[in-house]
């Protein structure tokens, strides 16, 4: 796979783990993480499988970057994880209502320029597969 | 806590973010991998069991939970765009350690980047 698909693809798992975790912990409600609790609140949250699933992203997405760090310049692949503050921003308009202002519009606008620009001239120094 | 040692604090957790990236770089580098449902498991072990891998992994998690604590103190829209020179700092670093040509285009593409993030952070 190239490296671009795998990082994308590992963006994807973040913000969507993300967002499962948000869920997760939002539906469990006021958690109490006084020592008297602490057991029973940790047992309560890591067997809530909302929160199970997004770790599971987490560490997917982990294992998905590193691949695509074996094949791509690093002052190519970095940069590119930026798509996750503008994908972030926009799915919270979406699901939280949120109304954005034009300053943000604008932020992640210049982002997704920044990154075009970065992933189209980007493939030409990428190394080899293995 | 003294604003300027939280800055410091700040700053630093930065750089640690940077250099467990190039460490990570350095350990896939050397150790390339496919990723294949068949043998992922012997591929997995082989990519935590190098050394750079484990201790650039390691690095990043302790500058999350330092980023936390952090972000505990200081508000979010001082903090967030601050990070953005990640961008900077791994770009300087992949040119020094890994020889890479970062272009013209590429140091635009990251000034842009930066310029977003920064205007994402105001309200």
């Amino acid at each position: 796979m190239k490296a671009i698909y795998l990082i994308l693809l590992s963006i994807l798992f973040v913000a969507s783990g993300q967002l499962l975790l948000k869920q997760g912990l939002t539906e469990l409600g006021t958690l109490d993480f006084s020592s008297a609790h602490l057991s029973s609140t940790l047992f309560l949250v890591f067997t809530k499988p909302l929160v199970l699933l997004g770790l599971f992203l987490f560490a997917s997405s982990s294992v998905l970057w590193l691949t695509a760090l074996s094949r791509a310049e690093l002052s190519y692949a970095y940069p590119l994880l930026s798509i996750g503050y503008a994908t972030v921003a926009i799915t919270s308009f979406i699901l939280f209502h949120e109304s954005p202002s034009w300053t943000r519009i604008l932020g992640i606008a210049i982002i997704l320029i920044g990154v075009s620009l970065l992933a189209l001239n980007g493939g030409k120094h990428e190394q080899p597969s293995p | 806590m003294s604003s300027l040692l939280l800055k410091l604090i700040l700053l630093s957790d930065i750089l640690l973010g940077s250099i467990a990236q190039v460490l990570l770089k350095k350990g896939m580098k050397e150790n390339p991998v496919q990723l294949s449902f068949k043998g992922l498991f012997t591929t997995l072990i082989k990519m935590y069991t190098n050394k750079f891998v484990f201790l650039g992994s390691l690095i990043y998690a302790s500058s999350t939970i330092i980023w936390i604590g952090i972000i505990s103190k200081v508000e979010l829209s001082y903090a967030y765009p601050m990070v953005s020179l990640n961008f900077v700092i791994v770009a300087l670093l992949s040119k020094i350690f890994f020889k890479e040509h970062v272009t013209k285009v590429r140091w635009l593409s990251i000034f842009l980047i930066i310029t977003g993030v920064v205007l994402l952070s105001f309200s």
